[in-house]
């Protein structure tokens, strides 16, 4: 009797083995490896149009970077693998940046005519001057003055720095960690021991992104109803601070069905509706820079975009995170 | 050299029996954890991460402190409890109890003094916000003998110097039970790191410059050498992204050592432990909000190991270098600039990783 209950166990955790190695396949393979493939391409496509025409008015141009900048959104909750190594996230996105620390690398960059621009090896240079934060400077913010050559070629610089970035990226899930995470908890698997070390990993870069919007793209400007802060909004300069965060919870959408294991028949409805209520607030909200300074009444319809945004957390954590068995944060939660 | 009797020991010959740590499997570290039915235990582990022995917990702790030769482990609740078990780590038994007095709760470490006569707990007077250092007698089955002034608000971590002094962790945060852990001074804060001499008086009160007024001093460690680092969590804007760690030596300036920034932005401004390597020549601190700990070269002021582990929080020496735990169960040691998986079980390491001192 009890080799036949000790052999149970055992089907069972090798199911729930399989069960995992199904979850992690399917975020690998259908939601992180496209993610990664579409901000490559669209940043291919910016630095293409910068090499055409480096205008800072140029159309093609800003729809360039908008529409690579929303595929960084499509892929910037995805904080694991090549995204965690270096500085790669930092690299696109410098933000927040409260000590203006991109202005002035930009405009120590252009005071100087800094040969780096053109040397072909931008990645070199702080990355406060790298990635979607000083594009977006170059393309919008008219005090960034100087040598319009020198803009030219740094304007350049950076597209060229962010496609270069994008490409390590992919190449990066490609060559190396799609592999290592759907290789865990087999032998000689040294970052992932267990298929659960991986599922981890996702859902903590899937708490951590949801408190990251929370927190930042939207507590940032909101502020206090005596006290919005909307020039603390991210990148307000090209109208995209309701659009970031629009996409960003788009994408943790499908990061989180991605993440619900098969035969969970509560989790997936729960958690999408707690994604949708944010969406559908966002939708309604007319409101593209959250800005909260015009009325109380406008400040509140952003402050209840982010109490639904604390509400996913809650309800992933009560639900998904229940079904994967994860406690996380037992620490970093504690504060003490 | 005046002292008070407290700590002079005159009757420690008579109630240090035989039995030492030897009696309880000669742990070096002491960690609490929780374990997948929920329940909390405190864990003794060899330096190789093995188990030595657990004793179960009432409720989760906070940190632990240990005798320095009696077997026997002081477990804290969290702040703002009012509680601590005294465990025999040989027997597992609870021998003692601590009960705050009325009007004080503790904030969650403690300390001994060198002849293991008495106990320092870190506590809060309710009533005035002031931090207080409160003094047990072991001998007497730690008795309530008196207490001192901490130097500051919210004291928090409190540690033995080489000279007999003891080290104090201001962290200038106020708070009050009605409100649990709410912050009630974020504007006003002084954080300071305190220095006491053997005989409890107050020698030396370290403040930050203004502009790091709301980085609260949490967490100690200290070498050999008298040195002590300090941990710190930031209370302003978290995109200031401020250093996070400081070293200090009595009478002197302390310095503060910071990564490069794209380091220190992924601490979250957070440090939750700090450890000197065995060595002396690098310090640890652990960010788990940031899932990553950073060891600095103690010479050079600069990064040397950056490990990136889920809720990476407890840290202590080993010989040769470190080990940290996380709360998903890991157990690792740094050293020589690689970090080695040893133990990775079904449980969450609490936030302190304690040395049994030898």
């Amino acid at each position: 009797m009890r080799h036949l209950i000790a052999a149970l166990a055992f089907a069972g955790a090798l199911g729930a083995a399989k069960a995992d190695e199904q979850t992690i396949a399917a975020v690998v393979d259908d939601h992180i490896i496209p993610a990664f493939a579409e901000l490559d391409a669209a940043a291919d496509d910016l630095a293409t149009e910068a090499r055409k025409d480096c205008a800072p008015t140029s159309e093609p141009l800003r729809v360039a970077y908008q529409s690579a900048y929303d595929a960084w959104l499509g892929a910037a909750h995805l904080q694991i693998g090549p995204l965690e190594e270096a500085e790669f996230a930092f690299a696109l996105s410098f933000w927040p940046d409260p000590r203006g620390k991109t202005a002035k690398a930009l405009r120590r960059l252009i005071a100087a005519k800094d040969p780096i621009a053109g040397s072909g090896d931008y990645s070199k240079v702080s990355v406060a001057a790298r990635g979607f934060l000083a594009l977006e400077r170059m393309l919008y913010d008219d005090t960034i003055t100087g040598d319009a050559g020198y803009k030219c070629t740094l304007l350049r610089a950076i597209s060229d720095d962010i496609a270069a970035t994008a490409d390590k990226l992919h190449q990066g899930w490609l060559d190396t960690h799609a592999a290592s995470f759907k290789s865990a908890g087999a032998p000689g698997n040294e970052v992932f021991p267990a298929t659960e070390d991986a599922i981890r990993k996702f859902y903590t870069a899937l708490m951590t992104s949801l408190g990251f919007d929370a927190e930042a793209r939207i507590g940032r400007p909101l502020g206090t109803v005596q006290k919005p802060r909307p020039r603390r909004a991210e990148a307000r300069r090209s109208g995209r601070p309701l659009r970031n965060l629009r996409l960003s919870i788009a994408a943790q959408r499908a990061f989180a069905a991605a993440l619900t294991p098969a035969g969970q028949d509560d989790t997936a409805p729960q958690v999408d509706a707690a994604f949708r209520r944010v969406l559908d607030q966002i939708a309604e909200v007319d409101n593209p820079l959250l800005d909260g300074t015009a009325s109380s009444t406008a400040w509140l319809k952003i402050d209840i975009i982010k109490q639904d945004i604390v509400a996913i957390q809650v309800t992933v954590d009560g639900t998904l995170g229940r079904d994967l068995g994860l406690f996380v944060g037992f620490n970093s939660r504690d504060g003490d | 050299m005046r002292r008070r009797g407290f700590l002079a020991g005159v009757a420690a010959a008579l109630v240090h029996g035989p039995r030492t740590w030897a009696a309880a499997g000669s742990p070096a570290f002491l960690a609490a954890a929780r374990h997948p039915d929920g329940s909390f235990w405190l864990h003794g582990l060899g330096e190789d991460g093995r188990d030595i022995f657990s004793i179960a917990l009432p409720a989760r702790g906070h940190a632990a402190a240990a005798h320095p030769e009696r077997p026997e482990a002081v477990a804290f609740a969290r702040r703002p409890g009012t509680f601590a078990a005294i465990l025999d780590c040989a027997t597992g038994q609870q021998t003692a109890a601590l009960t705050a007095p009325s009007g004080r709760h503790f904030y969650g470490h403690g300390a001994f003094s060198r002849d293991g006569e008495i106990l320092l707990t870190t506590e809060n007077q309710i009533e005035t916000g002031e931090g207080r250092v409160g003094l047990w007698s072991v001998a007497e089955g730690y008795r309530r003998i008196g207490e001192l002034p901490s130097g500051g608000i919210g004291p928090h971590d409190i540690v033995r110097l080489p000279d007999d002094g003891f080290a104090v962790a201001n962290g200038g945060i106020r708070t009050h039970p009605n409100t649990g852990r709410e912050k009630l001074n974020l504007d006003t804060m002084r954080p300071n790191l305190a220095i006491l001499a053997s005989d409890g008086s107050l020698l030396d009160v370290a403040e930050l410059g203004e502009d790091l007024h709301q980085n609260s001093i949490r967490h100690l460690a200290v070498d050999d050498a008298g040195r002590i680092a300090f941990a710190m969590q930031w209370q302003g804007d978290l995109y200031d992204v401020p250093p996070l760690l400081g070293v200090a030596r009595p009478g002197a300036k302390p310095e503060l050592l910071a990564a490069e920034e794209i380091i220190q932005r992924q601490t979250q401004g957070y440090a939750g432990s700090v450890s000197f390597s065995g060595d002396g020549s690098t310090i640890g601190i652990t960010a788990p909000r940031g899932n990553l700990a950073v060891a600095f070269d103690v010479s050079t002021g600069r990064p040397s190991q950056i490990v990136k582990k889920s809720d990476i929080c407890g840290i202590a020496p080993t010989k040769l270098g470190m080990c940290a735990t996380t709360g998903t169960g890991q157990f690792l040691r740094l050293e020589a600039n690689q970090s080695h998986l040893i133990r990775n079980d079904d449980l969450s390491w609490d936030n302190h990783l304690v040395s049994v001192q030898k």
